[in-house]
């Protein structure tokens, strides 16, 4: 980006909620089932047919609301949204318009080392719509799948505080972790759990009015999120620089092509004539809900790296890098649980551990090692039973089979010796071996220590315990 | 009184997927016109002190547990559908 301009974007998220049953029928909502199994006549629309709200899907809503600092409205409503679209049987969606559950939050980010907070604007309960695919079959029919209709979601909305990608994509992330340390959502990008629209806009350094906006859908993954605002800062600054203006306009990220495309939509289709649903009371939620919501939290990320930090003493690298996910978080406390060693633990996981999972490109949830066999191996150098250096290759095996460290060791004959008795001999029968070298250093030659030792290990094939050596070596050639 | 246009109507009969000859058109500018003057009335009333009303009854919310009742009328309404194939239901290309 030229230096003249800066981006304004704002994300609106859609995450679907982790519900057994939709939100306003008694359908499950699980992936992958074969089409139009999951449907009645409440989320198909049939006439006569009445929408009932789930509980669990308000409570996990505002479960979200609580964990971005938010106001929860004692009173919302929901209104319908109503447009034509095959995947969408009513004619409307259920959504929340003027009165939304959740308002006026914040969700703190960390960009090249440095906080920024960044507005909640509103989160709003909905129902998903159906799904249409258009690419298989005949070229003049579409397909329509309704097993995703009336899915519980909520939608996040950002204010425009976002400056950059990859601000935009940090907010991202860590929004998605807060979701999943919640429990409400899986932050399944991939199967759309997680959804991902922006309002672009950019604007001459130091000004404080905002340009044009222009709308990115179909941004879903952090690699697209990225790659298409930075695609669409470009476009417009190059569209402004040649004296032209941004058309307000909703676009669709291409990725083969890595572009954006006008979706040349009818202006009508964005009047929607909102108005309260009659099918649906008021939604009211009293303290005592909100109470025992927030009384049920889980501890959050920023709580965790506080922690970390103070009660375990980790950087505060590190700490952010553990709590960056929940997965990671859990795996790093049971292990320190098994064995309180917490620097040394992190620094495996920080280092070894992500270090191979990134290397292969290996998600987290395919690790395996669990918590207890990395604190048993962090444990087994700890004791003296192998050195630092034989752990990282019995690490590997681990990594590779997901066998426990002891069973590695003894197969492998790695176990370090620690035998003090036999270790004295071999130093005594090399001494006496090398008894030019030993003259040398009482004279004053301290250097050839390195030597001795070098000796040993040779002996042991690199598996003596090195401190124990040291220690052994010194006294000996020092008491005569 | 309250008038409509011709385009507002046109606008609102597409929004409502209606396809209206000009004659309609002007026969239903003219009623639509008489409804609004009729809501019009209600301006003139001083709701000072009245909270606005968002439902007709009074009814607060109504809970449902999140729990699975599985539809046994899938296949019904699978059956109802003009088309399908493979239990999808299909409609004329939506993007080209």
């Amino acid at each position: 980006m030229t230096t003249a301009y800066e981006a304004i974007i704002g994300l609106e998220v859609h995450a679907q909620l982790l519900t057994t049953s939709k939100l306003f029928c008694g359908c499950s909502t699980a992936f992958g089932a074969p089409p139009n199994s999951n449907i009645c006549p409440v989320c198909t629309g049939q006439p006569g047919a009445l929408p009932v709200l789930n509980q669990r899907a308000v409570e996990f809503a505002i479960r979200a609301g609580l964990a971005l600092h938010c106001r929860i409205a004692p009173v919302s409503l929901f209104a319908r949204k109503n447009y034509f679209y095959p995947d969408l049987p009513k004619g409307y969606q259920i959504s929340q318009y003027d009165q939304p559950l959740c308002l006026g939050g914040h969700l703190d980010i960390s960009c090249d080392g440095e906080a920024k907070r960044i507005t909640i604007l509103r989160i709003h309960m909905e129902e998903d719509a159906g799904k249409s695919t258009h690419d298989i079959g005949q070229a003049t029919t579409s397909h329509v799948d309704l097993n995703r209709a009336c899915v519980p979601l909520i939608e996040i909305v950002s204010g425009p505080d976002l400056r950059s990608p990859q601000e935009a994509g940090q907010y991202l992330r860590a929004l998605r972790a807060i979701l999943m340390y919640l429990h409400i959502c899986d932050g399944n990008m991939e199967e759309g759990s997680l959804r991902c629209d922006a309002n672009i806009s950019i604007r001459p350094k130091g000004s404080t009015v905002f340009g044009t906006r222009t709308e990115l859908k179909n941004l879903n993954s952090f690699r697209f999120l990225e790659r298409a605002l930075a695609y669409e800062i470009e476009r417009q600054i190059d569209v402004v620089s040649a004296g032209g203006t941004v058309v307000q306009e909703t676009l669709l990220w291409d990725e083969k092509r890595g572009r954006t495309l006008s979706m040349r939509s009818k202006e009508e289709a964005h009047d929607y004539r909102y108005f309260p649903d009659p099918d649906l009371p008021p939604l009211v939620v009293d303290d005592a809900m909100i109470g025992a919501i927030r009384a049920a939290l889980p501890e959050l990320p920023e709580a965790k790296m506080a922690r970390y930090t103070g009660e375990f003493g980790l950087s505060a690298y590190d700490a952010r890098v553990l709590t960056s996910e929940k997965a990671l978080a859990t795996f790093f406390e049971h292990a320190v649980t098994a064995h309180r060693a917490p620097k040394k633990i992190a620094n495996w996981i920080t280092t070894e551990l992500l270090g191979r999972l990134n290397a292969r490109g290996e998600s987290f949830e395919s690790l395996r090692i669990t918590p207890p066999q990395l604190a048993g191996l962090v444990a087994l150098v700890d004791e003296g039973t192998i050195s630092g250096k034989m752990a990282k290759q019995v690490f590997d095996t681990m990594y590779a089979t997901g066998e426990a460290p002891q069973a590695i060791i003894a197969r492998e004959g790695l176990s370090q010796v620690s035998d003090s008795a036999a270790l004295e001999t071999m130093i005594d029968e090399l001494l006496a071996t090398q008894s030019a070298q030993v003259a040398a250093y009482r004279q004053g030659k301290t250097n050839l220590f390195g030597f001795f030792v070098g000796q040993i290990m040779k002996k042991t094939a690199g598996r003596a315990n090195p401190a124990l050596v040291n220690a052994l070596l010194r006294k000996k050639l020092e008491e005569e | 009184m309250a008038t409509i246009t011709a385009e507002t109507l046109q606008h609102i009969a597409a929004l409502a997927r209606l396809g209206l000859s000009p004659a309609q058109c002007a026969h239903y500018a003219e009623e639509c016109a008489h409804i609004l003057a009729f809501v019009e009335q209600l301006n003139g009333v001083d709701t000072t002190g009245i909270t606005p009303m968002d439902h007709a009854d009074h009814l607060e919310t109504v809970w449902r547990e999140d729990r699975l009742a599985p539809s046994t009328q899938a296949d019904a309404i699978l059956e109802g559908a003009p088309e399908r194939e493979h239990r999808f239901f299909i409609v004329p290309q939506v993007i080209a």
